[in-house]
């Protein structure tokens, strides 16, 4: 049954993905890695929307949600790298510790 | 029997016209010594008309569910009396104050409070409820306070009036103890009641201990006896008529009269009136010696009235309750006089000081000849109501056989005689002073009251019959007297014997002393007593040891909360600190804490399911 060991090496592999993405976000100054890591998120999450459909014996379920994860992704990741254009026009710059400023 | 409600009238006579007094200063501001008068002379002839019912008094009620208990008046032969003393004597002290205080600032003031201090007297004494009478007696420790600090922006007399009410705050105490205590054996405030309840054993030992001793520090605060009796001579900051309201009318009796009325109930307990005898005669002896060394004219009169507040204590202590009462009404009479004599006297030279005194009997011959007949009456020479109760006094002490405080009442009289008579040469013979060079006579306003109390002075003894058949129907002491009965037991006693040697000593030492016209450098002992034994520089130290010890409580307290405090500020700080750099807005930071929050509740929901 290689089912089992798949599971313990997709486990690991999601973990390590989002957590990557975690580390890019929360450590990265740059918008553009900080959505590179939001990106990287996202592919841990649709890899265990993948993992778990098979693993429950609903690999049909689990494909079609990740498909969905992706296209929505995509969309978000097109609206957050609009705003980061805007925010670009804005400020001059993509860097978060130039753009505290809250008003306008 | 009479009408019961003119019990209340008396009270409610002088209380309501310290009222109306405000209102009569608002709109006639001249009319205020007249209306003041017309209250006063009001109450006097209600105090008169009840002394005829005072042997079988009927009794006033107003049931007071609540704060006071129960609004009860009942004069009987012992209150009667005093509350006529306070009724007649303020009258005559509100007549003479019209003159008196014609140029002072705050006269409404003035006579509201000695209305209200005439009202609270006769309602202290007439009733026969405890509750009421302590709220009396506070309502009287009030009045004084504000009249001996009247000139209060002298700050002498703004510090009499405030030690006067501190001092008797702490007999105070030892008096709502003993009424708590009372109430708590017997269920009751009724003075009579609990008189009988004792009788019948209804209250421990121990409680109507408690309670005498607690009566007697009341009653020494209020009475000026040792150790309580600094506030008096201070309290003379006072204008005169105040300081003769104080000594004769009102205040200082009500501690003699406490103690009078409480013993039926307080007779039998252990020391009792062995402690009552020995505050009296020490505070008699003592008194007397400060009395002869003081200067001040006014401050001398002030310890002869502590010193005779002793001997009625000591009267009451050696069982002499009639001797005492009967003493009390003598020097209520005399020392209105002395006092109005001396503030007569005051009022034209401008001094308090007997030394800058001196020639003022050709100046002021009536004054003169008044201050002579207050001044034998208080010495004890013989006709004067003076001579007749202090022997009654004597003679009770021999009769009960207390020796050695009869000594000491002995050796005061010796004092009294010296000090007065002395008081009397300085002022009023011998080479006018330069003080007295502008004085003249006083209006007959001031010299009516000074007259009919000189009247007074030579004659009140002659009520000792009807006096004392009101108290004997009261059920205060064994068997009445009359004139005669007085006269030929007088005459006839030992204590007879030891009132002339105190008065030939006395007189001996004044007359023999008089040509030395520069009195010797007081030194030693009687500096001691001039400066007052240093009871006030006692309790000065004592006052400042309690400050050094609270202080040094209070510093080290503050030292420990202090780093307390700065410790708690520290921890503040630091947390603050921490806390803001959590909140600086920085984007990766709010997104870890954001991580770190889903991160845990995954992890709950985790534990939870599994």
């Amino acid at each position: 049954m290689n089912l089992a060991v798949n599971w313990v090496w997709m486990l690991t592999a999601i973990v390590v993905i989002a957590g990557l993405g975690i580390f890019c976000i929360v450590t990265r100054r740059n918008m553009f890695r900080m959505l590179m890591g939001f990106t990287m998120l996202t592919k841990a999450v649709t890899l265990a929307f993948v993992t778990g459909g098979t693993l429950w014996g609903q690999p049909g379920l689990g494909q079609t949600l990740a498909i969905i994860v992706i296209v929505i992704e995509a969309a978000v990741t097109a609206v957050g790298l609009s705003m980061i254009v805007n925010i670009y026009r804005h400020y001059g710059a993509v860097n978060t510790n130039q753009i505290k400023r809250l008003r306008g | 029997m009479m009408n019961s409600s003119i019990y209340m009238a008396q009270i409610a006579v002088p209380i309501g016209g310290a009222a109306l007094t405000l209102l009569v200063g608002a709109i006639k501001p001249r009319l205020r010594p007249a209306f003041a008068f017309l209250v006063g002379a009001a109450t006097a002839c209600l105090t008169i008309i009840t002394l005829a019912g005072a042997g079988s008094p009927g009794r006033f009620v107003i049931p007071w569910q609540g704060v006071l208990n129960e609004f009860s008046l009942s004069p009987d032969g012992l209150s009667a009396y005093i509350a006529a003393a306070a009724g007649v004597l303020g009258c005559l002290i509100l007549l003479y104050s019209a003159r008196y205080m014609e140029h002072e600032e705050g006269l409404t003031r003035y006579y509201a409070l000695v209305l209200l201090f005439i009202g609270a007297m006769i309602g202290l004494v007439t009733t026969d409820n405890l509750l009421v009478m302590y709220f009396f007696w506070e309502t009287v420790g009030l009045c004084s306070y504000s009249l001996i600090g009247f000139n209060y922006d002298n700050p002498d007399a703004a510090k009499a009036g405030l030690k006067a009410f501190i001092t008797t705050k702490i007999g105070d105490v030892g008096l709502l103890t003993g009424i708590m205590t009372l109430y708590v054996s017997t269920g009751t405030f009724n003075i009579f009641e609990i008189i009988d309840a004792a009788a019948g054993g209804a209250i421990p030992a121990p409680a109507l201990s408690l309670a005498g001793f607690g009566f007697l520090m009341g009653a020494a605060g209020k009475s000026a006896q040792v150790p309580l009796h600094v506030w008096l001579p201070d309290a003379m900051e006072a204008p005169t008529s105040v300081s003769a309201l104080i000594h004769a009318a009102t205040m200082v009796n009500a501690g003699v009269y406490a103690i009078a009325r409480t013993y039926p109930l307080f007779s039998e307990v252990a020391g009792w009136t062995t402690a009552v005898t020995w505050v009296g005669a020490i505070t008699a002896l003592l008194a007397a010696c400060m009395a002869l060394y003081a200067r001040d004219l006014k401050r001398m009169l002030a310890y002869s009235t502590v010193s005779q507040l002793g001997y009625m204590m000591f009267g009451i202590g050696v069982g002499g309750l009639l001797a005492s009462q009967f003493h009390l009404l003598s020097h209520a009479i005399f020392k209105a006089l002395l006092f109005l004599c001396a503030g007569a006297v005051i009022h034209e030279v401008h001094t308090r000081n007997m030394d800058e005194m001196g020639g003022l009997g050709r100046k002021m011959p009536v004054i003169r000849t008044c201050y002579l007949i207050g001044v034998l009456a208080l010495a004890g020479v013989p006709i004067f109501n003076g001579f007749w109760s202090k022997d009654m006094l004597f003679a009770s002490a021999l009769h009960s056989g207390n020796i050695v405080p009869l000594v000491f009442a002995v050796a005061t009289a010796v004092l009294t005689v010296i000090y007065s008579l002395r008081s009397y040469f300085r002022v009023f013979t011998g080479e006018l002073s330069a003080a007295g060079e502008k004085a003249h006579q006083s209006p007959p306003s001031m010299l009516l009251p000074l007259v009919l109390l000189a009247v007074g002075a030579v004659t009140s003894w002659l009520i000792i019959g009807i006096y004392s058949a009101t108290l004997h129907q009261t059920g205060l002491i064994g068997e009445a007297i009359s004139v005669g009965h007085l006269i030929h037991e007088t005459v006839q006693s030992t204590a007879l014997l030891l009132s002339l040697l105190a008065l030939f000593l006395g007189g001996a030492v004044v007359f023999s002393t008089r040509k030395a016209k520069t009195a010797a450098a007081p030194s030693g002992l009687a500096l001691w007593a001039g400066k007052g034994f240093g009871f006030d520089q006692f309790y000065l130290a004592l006052l400042n040891g309690a400050y050094q010890v609270a202080g040094a409580v209070i510093s080290t307290y503050d030292s420990i909360s202090n780093w307390v405090g700065k410790a708690a500020i520290f921890l503040t700080v630091g947390f603050g600190k921490t806390l803001r750099n959590q909140n600086i807005g920085d984007l990766n930071k709010n997104l870890l804490w954001l991580v770190s929050g889903i991160v845990i509740i995954i992890a709950i929901v985790c534990v939870k399911r599994g």
